[in-house]
Formats: structure tokens, C-alpha cells, sequence
């Protein structure tokens, strides 16, 4: 297998993670701070992961979207006030009752996975 | 924000949104990434007004207007035996009513030949054939569909678009010929215009004409006139030459 091919599957095997991985991050950095808007969660999510979670910003719009009609997140058009200049409307997100109880499954289930693999990992080390 | 700031954006949501569905959708999402390029192009300007060259970096950061278009429409889940979940509904509806129509079909063709118990066995068997003929070639096309990452959402666009178009073409096309024939009108208005001042030109030319040729008739009376003798000169000439006589008269008696 040349190279290339190790390359690839990699990338592969990184974005199916990735995918997976960012909708939990997502759920749980919202439920994290009540309600957030696109433009916060991005400069969030860059902040705190840096290229761990390395997405094109427009990819996550999309994904907020779905998870929307999932009835995981509810958006709410809204215009700050606790701001002086702040006057511009934006799409707040938060967590349904549903995406709460969706995410203390998926935070169980990554709990779990995360200390299985660290355990074969650590195995593998030894 | 300046109007060049302000048409960059605007440019950038357009492409967005051509590549999008239904009209509600469009205005939801161009209206979220608008805040968005807004503010990521304010926090890269400062304090400053945002520039153009901001927004191109924030448009940039985002992501290529189709990629984000696709994230929009791509099937939320993998397909199901090759279609994908979105569309296997209608997969199945789709071979339901055409099943349906297909008996229907067969059973007004065995009335038609006039309900011969020996045609109901033939009726049963071409109904039998076509059915799975149909299911599969259902199968294939939504396969097709499902692999191109059609939804309904995208196909309804499609068609829609496609009927646009039309009406786009057949608009246009009425709109050629409406401005033909007003162009037709308006050069027919231009040439009865034309040809009035023509008329109007040559009447006051005749006019002219007339009137010189009139001016020139009392000129020549008058010419005429100086040069003739009127009858008061006649008098005047006959009074000048009766005086003489007198005065010689009276001068030489006989």
C-alpha cells in the first residue's frame, strides 16, 4: 500500500470521526451556554479545537440546519439588547427537550467509546 | 457599510442561493450567512469601516457557494438499498400507483375484448410482467436520483426551474416580438412623420413660390406702372403744352 493510499484511507477514516464527533460538540457547546448564534459557535469552536475539528465555516451552517429539522435545536430569530450597538437580528440556537435527552445518550455512548479505545490503546502501547 | 461592501455580499449570497430550493429556505439561510459574513468582516476590520477586502477573507472563510449549497441539500442520512432514505418514500408510492394503473390497465383491456374467461389467464400474466418491469425501471431512476444526491426538495426545484425556463423563453419570446412590433410602429410613426414634414415643406415651398411669383407680378405692375404714362400726366402734359400756346399766343398775336 503505497502512501497515498495510507494518506486517503486516513483522511477518510478523519472526516467519518470528524462528522460524528462535530454534532456532539456542537449539541454540547449549545446546551453549554443556553443559546448561541452561527458566528459564536464558529469562533467557539475554532477557539476551543483549533484543527482537531479543522471545518470550512459554511459546513457548519448546514449542519445546524440539520440538526434543526431533527428537532434537536431550535432557532429563534432575535435582536440583542443587552448591547449598546448591537441592533442586528440573528438566528439563535438551542436545545430542544429532545436534544438534550439525544445528547446525554451521545455523550454516554462517546464516554464509553473514548475509555474502551483508550484502554486498547494504552494495550496496544504496552 | 459601503455599497461595494454591500453588493460583494450581495453577489456572494446570490451564487448561494442559485444553487438552492425553495424560496422560504433561500431567504432563511442567505439571511444567517449575511450575519455572518457581516460580523466575522467587522471583527477582522476593528474599529475601522469594513472594507472589501474583509469581506472577500470572511466570503473565503465561509466556503465556495456550491459546497454550501450542497451541505443544504444533501440526503440528511446514507441510503437504504441503494435510494436514499428521502427519497425511498416516494419510491414506494410511485410503485404503488403504478401497479395500480397497471391493473386497471390490463382489466379495461380484458373488458374492451369483451370479457372472454380464456382472455382473464393472458390479462393476468401481461399484468404480472409488466408490474415487475415497471419496479425496476422505478428502481433504477431512484437510484439514479438518490446517487446524484437529489432530494425532493431539489428535484422540485429542478422541475420548477425547468418550467421557469420555459416560461422564461416563451416570455421572452413575446417580449421580442412586442418590441418588434413596436419597433415596427414606431418606424411606421417615424415615416408619417416624415413624410408630413415633406408635405408641410412642399406646401410652404409652393406658398413660397406663389407668394415670390405674386410679389414679382405687382413688381412688374408697378415697374410698369413707373413706366407708363398715367392719365394725370397726360393732363399735366396737355396743360404744360396749352399754356406754351397761350404764352406764344400772347407773344406773337397773328
Amino acid at each position: 500500500m503505497s502512501e497515498q493510499e495510507i494518506f486517503e484511507l486516513v483522511s477518510n477514516w478523519r472526516s467519518e470521526v470528524r462528522r460524528g464527533a462535530l454534532q456532539l460538540y456542537l449539541l454540547s457547546l449549545i446546551a453549554k451556554n443556553q443559546e448561541m448564534y452561527g458566528y459564536e459557535i464558529v469562533k467557539e469552536l475554532k477557539q476551543r479545537t483549533g484543527y482537531i475539528l479543522d471545518i470550512k465555516e459554511g459546513v457548519l451552517y448546514p449542519i445546524l440546519r440539520r440538526l434543526t429539522k431533527d428537532e434537536l435545536l431550535e432557532g429563534t430569530w432575535m435582536t440583542p439588547t443587552n448591547g449598546v450597538s448591537l441592533t442586528k437580528p440573528r438566528k439563535y440556537y438551542r436545545l430542544t427537550k429532545r436534544g438534550y435527552h439525544v445528547l446525554d445518550e451521545m455523550a454516554q455512548y462517546w464516554s464509553n467509546l473514548t475509555h474502551e479505545m483508550d484502554l486498547i490503546l494504552n494495550v496496544e502501547d504496552e | 457599510m459601503s455599497k461595494e461592501v454591500e453588493r460583494e455580499i450581495n453577489n456572494y449570497l446570490m451564487r448561494v442561493a442559485s444553487y438552492l430550493g425553495s424560496e422560504e429556505m433561500i431567504d432563511e439561510i442567505t439571511m444567517e450567512l449575511r450575519t455572518h459574513i457581516e460580523d466575522r468582516a467587522q471583527e477582522l476590520a476593528g474599529m475601522s469601516e469594513v472594507r472589501v477586502e474583509d469581506v472577500w477573507r470572511a466570503i473565503h472563510e465561509l466556503g465556495e457557494p456550491r459546497e454550501i449549497a450542497q451541505g443544504y441539500l444533501q440526503p440528511d442520512k446514507p441510503s437504504k438499498i441503494f435510494i436514499s432514505d428521502e427519497l425511498y418514500p416516494y419510491f414506494l408510492r410511485a410503485i404503488g400507483v403504478l401497479s395500480v394503473v397497471i391493473v386497471l390497465i390490463g382489466l379495461v383491456g380484458w373488458m374492451i375484448r369483451g370479457y372472454r374467461a380464456e382472455d382473464l389467464s393472458r390479462t393476468i400474466f401481461e399484468i404480472e410482467l409488466a408490474i415487475p418491469a415497471v419496479i425496476g425501471i422505478m428502481f433504477v431512476v431512484f437510484v439514479y436520483l438518490s446517487r446524484e444526491g437529489y432530494t425532493i426538495e431539489t428535484l422540485r426545484w429542478k422541475i420548477e426551474t425547468f418550467f421557469d425556463a420555459r416560461k422564461v423563453d416563451l416570455q421572452g419570446l413575446g417580449e421580442e416580438f412586442r418590441t418588434r412590433q413596436e419597433k415596427k410602429r414606431e418606424e411606421k410613426r417615424l415615416r408619417q412623420a416624415w413624410k408630413q414634414q415633406r408635405e408641410e415643406e412642399h406646401r410652404s415651398e409652393r406658398e413660397r413660390q406663389r407668394e415670390e411669383a405674386r410679389w414679382q407680378k405687382a413688381a412688374e405692375r408697378q415697374r410698369k406702372w413707373d413706366h407708363s404714362i398715367r392719365p394725370g400726366q397726360l393732363g399735366e402734359l396737355f396743360g404744360a403744352f396749352l399754356a406754351i400756346a397761350v404764352t406764344l399766343f400772347f407773344l406773337y398775336p397773328m
